[in-house]
């Protein structure tokens, strides 16, 4: 290996002690070419601090108030803090919509997730056995992945409306039912319609990252399976996904993340409701520390939910190491 | 046939109504966003619904944008003064710090890189209400700066992620051709390095845009609902109205919410293809 030291040494070492030789100039010009070649030697740290500090002082410090708070009263409307130890996880875990909730929350991420996969799959399956217009249909698939939360949202709304809703028009019209349904306004029917919409707006995304895991699947083994008369379902499952093993596995880890700590979509279509039918935890999280203002009590959530993500991460970490690329570039 | 994946017989079928299936739910959203909002008020509220508009006109548009005492017009700047302040930030800070964690070699650098993958993947809802208490605490509530601020701290470990990547993909020899020749290690990373990172950063810059734009928990808890509100709250201002049944209003709304995004995404179909495969899914 021809270069292994570090850039900055290199540097150091070919320039020696520039500020030291003594030129006939004012103090202050050594001095400054003195600091600058100290800065330049140490670069990476000097590049690195500015965003690290900036995440420092509103992630790390906020996470650190959220552990503090989750052991007091905090409140966004009274001023003074008392600590109560563990008083706010008690009222948690003893909490009947808090349960409600982690249950839904369950349901949520695993139909959310595993329906995303499924249609992401064989979308992308079937987009490869296309072959003209693969692009265009490419990007029409994509477009759920343009719609911002809120667009969504809207955009749902309005076709399940429940009194001029194009969805029940639809429906009415080819019979599958007799008079317009109340889509987000039933409590048997909100949350499953909620969990549609999360899984139409997350197949793009899937769809994307399989299609690049597709392409780095050697062709030869395709031909090879076709020479001794293998399937076309039979190629899928003994090539294709066994190829797609650490994508998908990627794909489903940080989905889970993602999804299970969705807030937006329940929250801008059903509000949790009707009668908390739809409420997932990230939503109940809200709730008690937005509408109630007791943010001691929405920190504790936060702290057993953050407690989850970090086992989630530490495992994705151990199975796919996808730092290492960077780590021993 | 060229592609010896390519259709036989009954297969050709089912595959065709499958992906017509997948397109039409994936397209008709937004068909019927176009088609409402170009309705006058009347057909938007017949059952059955008219597919195609008798009438259309731009009547839901003018009423946002151009009525007396429309606020879209006041959303829109600012969205983009938050979007496009925030894009800029996240440039400038995930480039130095990508190089940085790319190039270096010092003690705690896998322990920044694991940090910036956890906070890439940390949930806003986890943190926001404490995040708010601090930003207000600072007197930034409500402000440009407060969102902001807090956007940076969301949009920055994925970009510095994926141009840390990026770098580390780069040949060494003509960073280190530079540095013979007496360039400094700044001078060698703003003239050798980031010109060859074009690609990476545009990706960063169209990632982060439509993020940030699209964004809503930090838009109504941090910038809120005041005179600074981004296009996402006030959207859901008018989702959420006692009026509640502006659905033409709603639509034209959102269509000025998505309409640059399209643009965008559409222009930069590569980068963005090229991000998310660079960072978030590597396998």
């Amino acid at each position: 290996m021809p270069v292994t030291h570090p850039v900055g040494a290199t540097r150091h070492s070919k320039t020696p002690k520039r500020g030291a030789v003594g030129e006939p100039s004012p103090s202050s010009v050594p001095l400054r070419s003195r600091a600058f070649g100290f800065l330049d030697r140490h670069f990476a740290v000097v590049l690195i601090l500015p965003g690290f500090l900036w995440l420092a002082g509103l992630l790390l410090y906020p996470v650190g108030l959220n552990a503090y708070y989750s052991f007091t009263n905090k409140s966004i409307t009274f001023p003074g803090v008392d600590w109560v130890g563990f008083e706010n996880y008690r009222e948690i875990l003893v909490d009947g919509i808090f349960w409600d909730a982690a249950i839904n929350s369950f349901w949520w991420t695993l139909l959310g997730v595993g329906g995303q996969l499924v249609f992401a799959l064989f979308s992308a399956l079937a987009l490869e056995r296309v072959t003209r217009g693969r692009g265009l249909l490419r990007l029409l698939l994509t477009l759920p992945w343009m719609f911002s939360s809120v667009v969504v949202a809207s955009s749902w709304r309005l076709m399940l409306d429940p009194f001029v809703g194009v969805i029940n028009g639809i429906l009415v019209d080819v019979g599958l039912i007799n008079e317009p349904l109340s889509w987000f306004g039933d409590a048997g029917r909100a949350f499953p319609t909620a969990i549609a919409l999360n899984i139409w707006f997350g197949i793009p995304f899937m769809l994307v990252a399989i299609l690049a895991g597709l392409q780095t699947i050697d062709r030869a083994l395709y031909e090879a399976a076709d020479v001794d008369g293998a399937s076309y379902w039979q190629q899928v499952w003994h090539i294709t996904l066994p190829g797609l093993r650490s994508v998908i596995g990627t794909l489903i880890i940080l989905r889970t993340i993602w999804v299970a700590n969705n807030f937006d979509f329940i929250f801008l279509t059903t509000g949790g409701g009707p009668r908390d039918s739809s409420i997932t935890v990230p939503v109940y999280a809200f709730r008690v520390g937005w509408t109630r203002f007791d943010v001691g009590q929405m920190a504790a959530v936060s702290m057993i939910l953050i407690t989850i993500l970090v086992a989630l991460i530490g495992v994705f970490l151990r199975l796919f190491p996808i730092d290492r690329e960077v780590t021993d570039g | 046939m060229d592609d010896p994946r390519a259709l036989r017989g009954r297969s050709r079928v089912g595959v065709a109504v499958f992906l017509a299936v997948m397109v039409a739910i994936a397209v008709f959203p937004l068909i019927w966003l176009i088609l409402t909002s170009i309705k006058p008020f009347d057909e938007v509220y017949t059952f059955p619904p008219e597919y195609i508009p008798n009438n259309p006109g731009l009547n839901n548009y003018d009423q946002l944008l151009n009525s007396e005492g429309a606020d879209f017009p006041r959303m829109i700047r600012n969205s983009l003064v938050i979007t496009v302040s925030t894009t800029a930030i996240t440039l400038a800070l995930s480039a130095m710090a990508g190089y940085g964690l790319a190039r270096g070699r010092f003690r705690g650098r896998i322990l920044l890189l694991r940090g910036t993958l956890l906070a890439y993947l940390f949930p806003p809802i986890l943190v926001v209400v404490p995040m708010f208490v601090l930003i207000a605490d600072l007197g930034f509530a409500g402000t440009y700066r407060g969102g902001i601020a807090a956007y940076v701290v969301f949009m920055f470990p994925f970009a510095t992620w994926l141009l840390a990547s990026y770098f580390a993909t780069l040949p060494r020899e003509l960073e280190e051709a530079a540095l013979v020749d007496g360039a400094s290690n700044f001078r060698s990373f703003f003239e050798v390095a980031l010109p060859l990172t074009r690609p990476g950063l545009a990706a960063v810059a169209v990632f982060t845009f439509i993020n940030v734009w699209n964004e809503f928990l930090l838009a109504l808890i941090i910038v809120g609902g005041g005179e600074n509100r981004t296009l996402s709250v006030g959207l859901n201002n008018l989702l959420t109205s006692d009026e509640g049944a502006k659905l033409g209003l709603l639509a034209a709304g959102s269509m000025i919410a998505i309409f640059p995004v399209i643009v965008l995404f559409i222009s930069a179909q590569r980068h963005i293809v090229q991000g998310l495969t660079g960072g978030a899914v590597k396998g």
